[in-house]
């Protein structure tokens, strides 16, 4: 897992930049040989994003090699030491895995507002995500998620749709 | 005299002078909450402000920068927590000014002394600026694509530790920004079959999801964080003279911050940590010691920020290159009225240029009466809790992408958006070059290829560099540039130190 995450920034990289230069190829009315046709400078930035990619694998590498070296002398030395390093690290990966969770989970609620607003007037649908949003992310109050609910509606209608002539979705 | 009228078109215009003033509020307040960056309050506002009058939306922009980058200073002397990356030195003295007791004096200090950095950056802006326009105005096609990369590459320098990740960030920010139709060619590019991408990717959107959407992801990691409590205790305003003990560093620092922040890459938070640095070495009589609540400590980077705002706005105006991520959104908001930033915009349009810097000046008396004036609420706005703040802040977002053009497509791309640059961020990769490639990369694409075809092959193109002393100027400070961000350079440097 350590190792998948420290290699995927690079590789991502990579493909991007393969993803870009292929692109490059196709263009119409462009020759990618023709520094002033409108492939060239594309191929030539997309190429150097693929050197960054390779750097940044490598760069990578080394670290990855010094780490493992050290859990092993780390195993070696102290067995004792070598469990509390080991639980330490899963609780800080089962921290981070639940950040990513409670991440992901508000992004999907931000995106079902969003699909929301489509088939609901906006303020009632922004009623609901504020109210949800607050339950969901916890620490607030039923009372002070109501009132911020409310006011907060109130307010943006106000200032957006008054001051700024916004026309809501 | 003709100069001095629109100097005071802000002053004498209700109007302006209103979104000045409510832009300056606006901005110290968003600045104040930690987290929020100026760059995204900018960045939202240019997303409401799309189908303004062009002077207006400038002129509540200009607030906001200002207000937003002294806001800052508040969350950090109160609770310990900068606004932004400028308010970061602030809070070596600032905070712990607040645990004697002495927020208030912090608070007051950095009020008057962030005026007076920001009124000499708006004076050095109006004497210096229409100076450089002067020699700009012969700029070639070579030099705007020298000074458009050397302003990438110097944001990607900026990137700590993680150069070749900044350099990734800005060249897909450049092809990002070259999706849709080719204006030289007449073909498309990288539309993968799309027609909606035929127009290619709206700048505010991708600011908006990058800048916005993916800062509110990211600070949800610490969402669940017990709030901090801030007191406030009452003392006496301070005396003119205990002012004008501290005017002769404060002028050396914001005179250093303006060309600090003029260097394209350059911005606030460098200026303020050499400020505090010079304030440090130079200062030998302080109340405290440094770092334990000394009364310079907290004037010197304030000082020092503020001037960076006038510096980082000459480069703007002069050149058309951005100094840093903010300044890129201005860019943004003048193509998007038409006009193209740079000599000629200075030539063409000086109206707006001076209008420009009154509205600046403006800003930095509305950000003393504010600070001055308005103590109390900064308690309550920096301790609001984030649970309230980041639903709030999403739908405003999800607001201003809309508003563009009325269109929930636009939704949907600053989400997308949002989601790139929340794993960017986790990934240490910087987002700032990825935007200011989004807005510079046509200006790289149509100046390369203009030079190109203005020579006589590639063997004339590559003679170009060298031709004109200014290019050449331009190309010397590009490779040196270029190398200063290579191991090579560093060995050197290392070898000269040793020897």
């Amino acid at each position: 897992m350590q190792k998948i995450k420290a290699f995927a920034p690079g590789v991502i990289m990579i493909i991007v930049s393969l993803v870009f230069l292929s692109q490059t190829f196709v263009m119409e009315k462009a020759s990618i040989t023709d520094p002033s046709g409108g492939s060239f400078l594309p191929a030539l930035i997309a190429i150097v994003m693929m050197i960054t990619g390779i750097t940044v694998l490598i760069q990578e590498r080394p670290k990855k090699k010094a780490a493992a070296t050290e859990s092993i002398s780390h195993k070696v030395n102290n067995d004792d030491t070598e469990m509390t390093s080991e639980t330490t690290s899963v609780e800080n990966m089962e921290m981070t895995m639940r950040q990513y969770g409670l991440i992901l989970t508000y992004f999907i609620i931000v995106v079902l507002y969003v699909l929301l607003l489509s088939f609901i007037p906006f303020i009632v649908a922004t009623f609901i995500f504020l109210s949800v949003s607050m339950i969901y992310l916890r620490g607030v109050s039923w009372k002070t998620n109501l009132l911020v609910s409310i006011i907060s509606i109130i307010v943006i209608d106000l200032v957006f749709s008054k001051l700024f002539h916004i026309i809501f979705p | 005299m003709e100069v001095i009228q629109q100097l005071l078109v802000p002053l004498l215009d209700i109007k302006l002078l209103f979104y000045v003033a409510a832009g300056t509020f606006v901005g110290i307040i968003l600045g104040a909450i930690p987290g929020l960056s100026v760059t995204l309050c900018i960045a939202l506002v240019l997303s409401l402000t799309y189908s303004w009058d062009l002077l207006d939306a400038l002129a509540i922009m200009l607030g906001v920068y200002y207000g937003g980058v002294f806001g800052g200073s508040r969350a950090a002397i109160l609770i310990n927590m900068p606004g932004g990356p400028s308010n970061v030195a602030t809070s070596f003295d600032g905070y712990p000014l607040a645990q004697k007791g002495e927020a208030k004096m912090a608070l007051t200090l950095t009020t008057v002394f962030s005026f007076v950095g920001g009124m000499i950056g708006v004076i050095i802006l109006g004497t210096t600026a229409p100076l450089i326009a002067k020699i700009a105005i012969n700029f070639g096609q070579r030099d705007y694509l020298l000074l458009a990369l050397l302003g990438l590459l110097l944001v990607g320098s900026l990137s700590k530790g993680a150069t070749a990740k900044g350099i990734f960030a800005a060249g897909a920010g450049i092809l990002v920004g070259l999706v849709g139709m080719d204006t030289i060619g007449g073909g498309t590019r990288f539309t993968f079959g799309s027609l909606q991408l035929m127009s290619g990717v709206n700048f505010v959107v991708a600011l908006l999801g990058l800048f916005g959407m993916s800062e509110i992801l990211f600070q949800m990691r610490t969402i669940n964080k017990s709030g901090i409590n801030a007191i406030l205790k009452k003392t006496a305003f301070p005396t003119i003279a205990f002012f004008l003990k501290f005017l002769p560093m404060s002028l050396r620092v914001s005179i250093m911050g303006v060309f600090i922040g003029a260097l394209p890459g350059a911005g606030g938070e460098i200026a303020a940590l050499l400020g505090y640095d010079h304030a440090k070495r130079t200062v030998k009589k302080s109340n405290r010691p440094f770092g334990e609540g000394s009364y310079d400590g907290v004037i010197a980077p304030e000082a020092a920020n503020s001037g960076a705002i006038g510096g980082a706005l000459i480069p703007l105006l002069t050149l058309g290159i951005p100094g840093d991520a903010v300044t890129a959104i201005f860019i943004g908001a003048l193509f998007i009225h038409g006009l193209q930033p740079g000599p000629l915009l200075m030539e063409q349009s000086s109206d707006l240029f001076w209008m420009m810097v009154g509205s600046s000046a403006l800003a930095n008396i509305f950000l003393l009466i504010f600070g001055l004036l308005v103590v109390s609420i900064f308690i309550r706005v920096v301790t609001v809790p984030k649970q309230i703040l980041l639903p709030i802040i999403a739908v405003i977002t999800i607001i201003g992408s809309y508003s563009l053009n009325n269109n929930i497509t636009d939704v949907y791309w600053m989400l997308g958006f949002g989601i790139v640059g929340f794993f960017m961020k986790i990934n240490n990769f910087p987002v700032a070059p990825l935007v200011l490639g989004i807005i510079l990369g046509p200006l790289v694409d149509t100046s390369f290829r203009r030079a190109y075809m203005s020579s006589e092959g590639a063997g004339d193109f590559l003679l170009g560099f060298i031709n004109t002393p200014i290019t050449l100027i331009l190309s010397v400070v590009f490779i040196f540039t270029l190398l200063s961000q290579t191991n090579l350079f560093e060995n050197v440097k290392s070898k000269f130190k040793k020897a």
